[in-house]
């Protein structure tokens, strides 16, 4: 197989007295597509560069497969890297650009042209092999971007905010696509992106970034059910945070007192007495007016597949709760019941 | 400033001075064609024999050839010499590089007359004789901050993705500049190469210091002018005036134009 891992071991970044990477660890499995999510100026970008060669690490090794290329320039590693502005060489032609890497490798120029134009077929742009890159759309642009790096069949493909430059809609279709691609290609695919939505679609795991380390590294599932730390859970979808404190741990939940919703039932492990903070999806909580627990609605807003109802429980803490289309809304200024079921709030890392 | 009086007052301003700059040489174009000996008005009549006397006598001739060929290596050396310093001054970080931009530069403020006798001084010091190739060391020396200037604001312009992407694919460094850098840069090239031409193909003071027997143009209307008047430097300086002109402005224009 021609994917490869990556290992990352106490790779560190500073730009002057910016500490821009703290030392960090991360292994990349082959033919894994991970995701390094975070907002800008959280160190993401500079982590990809260091892995491509074009950031030299302050401190850390760098394996691609087997071998260490720490020390190794770009062009001696088995890693190829799209950027967000795609970087197509404006003189050149389509053809030109995607058999670009072919011609370093002194392939004959029959042999390229060949390969160019599977590859064209393949991105569906055969017969646009001719054209400059600026008679594309950025949707083609793109693709051809994507052709150009894979071309050389790299054991890692590195992508740098693969769909940032893109509108909307076009986005959410090329993260399918995207995401196809890598299962056809069977690569190791590393992927910067801000946009969380884009990084759940498409990976297998994604490490969440913030102030230049990974707060938390795993599934999108396993992410957005059990985030670790109130960054992670309000960086990735929508959630609301309580307040409480732990009085008992029962099988795997814990029971904590709260002001907001009185006495709940949490995921994960605390020590009895401690101060914790709780985080709730919109989907976590249910309607129930034989429910003890009271709030007050501040707004209904329709977000098109459901109804997200505002709330503030009595302690002041903002509530948030999805009803699904056909329930009837309550109104705004009335009080409503509500009810979380055993496990529904997670617990977060203080 | 955007009522009418101003913008008319602005109009006048142009038009001042254009005249300052422009009437001498109109003038000199006048009488390059004029019978009379003498500058005097109205001319007693119109001809091209000084243009023809240009072109008949092996001075001036010569003087052309040595200048288009001076020139022409001067800027070839010093676009060469300048865009590696440009894409140097762009990318690297080494310490003192702020100090050193500003010795690049420099010499575009230092009196061109200290510069001649600077070099001559230095030359005579290191035992070379005055010559055109020598004349034309000087003169790199003279055009290389603008050829610096000229190519580092458009390598300073160019995305750094597009030579990274070059070098994750495989390119060398050397490889990515002939590959991407240098075909975004052509426009800007050649103007640089017009630029330094017209310069150099003008500069008389370098010139004259540091050459002896085999003269440039501008040394070979000097020392006609000063050994008595003879109007066949109105045709020749008019031609040259043109020539430059039309150089400058091909220039120019390819630096407006922008390279795609």
């Amino acid at each position: 197989m021609r994917a490869k891992s990556v290992t990352l071991r106490g790779l560190s970044k500073s730009f002057g007295d910016v500490q821009a990477v703290h030392p960090q660890d991360l292994e990349v499995r082959a033919g894994e597509f991970l995701t390094l999510l975070g907002p800008s100026g959280c160190g993401k970008t500079t982590v990809l560069r260091m892995i491509a060669g074009l950031e030299v690490a302050t401190t850390g090794t760098i394996h691609v497969g087997e071998d260490d290329v720490t020390g190794q320039p770009p062009n001696r590693r088995d890693t190829s890297i799209m950027f967000q502005d795609y970087a197509l060489f404006p003189h050149k032609s389509v053809r030109d650009n995607i058999a670009y890497g072919l011609k370093m490798r002194s392939q004959s120029a029959p042999d390229r042209a060949a390969a160019a134009e599977g590859w064209l077929a393949r991105i569906g742009l055969a017969g646009y092999g001719d054209r400059l890159p600026a008679a594309l759309s950025g949707g083609q642009r793109q693709r051809v971007a994507l052709a150009r790096a894979l071309i050389l069949e790299p054991g890692v493909l590195l992508l740098d905010e693969p769909l940032g430059a893109l509108d909307a809609g076009l986005r959410r279709q090329l993260q399918i696509e995207l995401r196809r691609l890598h299962r056809d290609v069977g690569l190791t695919f590393i992927a910067v992106t801000h946009d969380q939505e884009e990084a759940m679609t498409m990976s297998d795991r994604i490490a969440v970034m913030r102030d230049g380390r990974i707060e938390q590294l795993g599934t999108p599932q396993n992410i957005y059910d059990r985030p670790q730390t109130e960054f992670v859970a309000r960086f990735l979808g929508r959630c609301s945070v309580i307040k409480g404190r732990a009085v008992a741990q029962e099988e795997g939940l814990v029971r904590v007192e709260t002001e907001a919703l009185g006495t709940v039932l949490a995921t994960g492990t605390a020590v009895p007495g401690a101060t914790v903070l709780l985080a709730l999806r919109p989907e976590a909580l249910r309607l129930d007016d034989g429910a003890g627990v009271r709030a007050l609605v501040t707004d209904a807003v329709f977000t098109g597949s459901a109804v997200r109802l505002g709330m503030t429980a009595a302690d002041g803490t903002v509530l948030e709760l999805d009803l699904s289309r056909g329930t009837p809304v309550p109104e705004a200024g009335g009080q409503v019941g509500l009810r979380l079921p055993p496990g529904a709030a997670i617990l977060l890392a203080s | 400033m955007t009522g009418p009086i101003a913008r008319r007052a602005l109009a006048l301003l142009f038009w001042v001075t254009a005249a300052v700059i422009y009437l001498p040489i109109g003038v000199m174009a006048v009488f390059s064609f004029s019978t009379a000996r003498y500058q005097i008005l109205p001319s007693p009549d119109y001809t091209i024999e000084w243009y023809g006397r240009v072109f008949t006598d092996g001075q001036y001739s010569a003087g052309f050839v040595n200048s288009v060929l001076l020139a022409g290596s001067v800027s070839l050396v010093a676009t060469l010499i300048g865009f590696a310093c440009a894409y140097s001054l762009v990318n690297a970080r080494f310490p003192g590089k702020a100090a050193f931009t500003f010795l690049i530069l420099a010499p575009l403020a230092v009196p061109l007359l200290l510069v001649g006798i600077a070099l001559r001084i230095w030359t005579t010091m290191l035992g070379l004789q005055p010559s055109l190739p020598l004349a034309g060391v000087g003169q790199v020396l003279y055009v290389l901050p603008l050829a610096v200037l000229n190519l580092r604001n458009r390598i300073a312009q160019l995305p750094k993705s597009h030579e990274e992407a070059a070098w994750a694919l495989g390119a060398s460094r050397v490889r990515a500049i002939v590959d991407v850098i240098l075909p975004a840069c052509r426009a800007s090239l050649i103007a640089t190469f017009i630029l330094c031409f017209t310069f150099a193909f003008d500069e008389f003071v370098i010139a004259y210091f540091l050459t002896n027997f085999s003269v440039t143009l501008p040394i070979k209307i000097w020392t006609t002018l000063v050994t008595g008047f003879d109007p066949t430097i109105n045709a020749l300086g008019t031609m040259v005036f043109v020539f430059s002109l039309s150089l400058g402005v091909t220039a120019q224009w390819l630096l407006m134009r922008k390279d795609r």
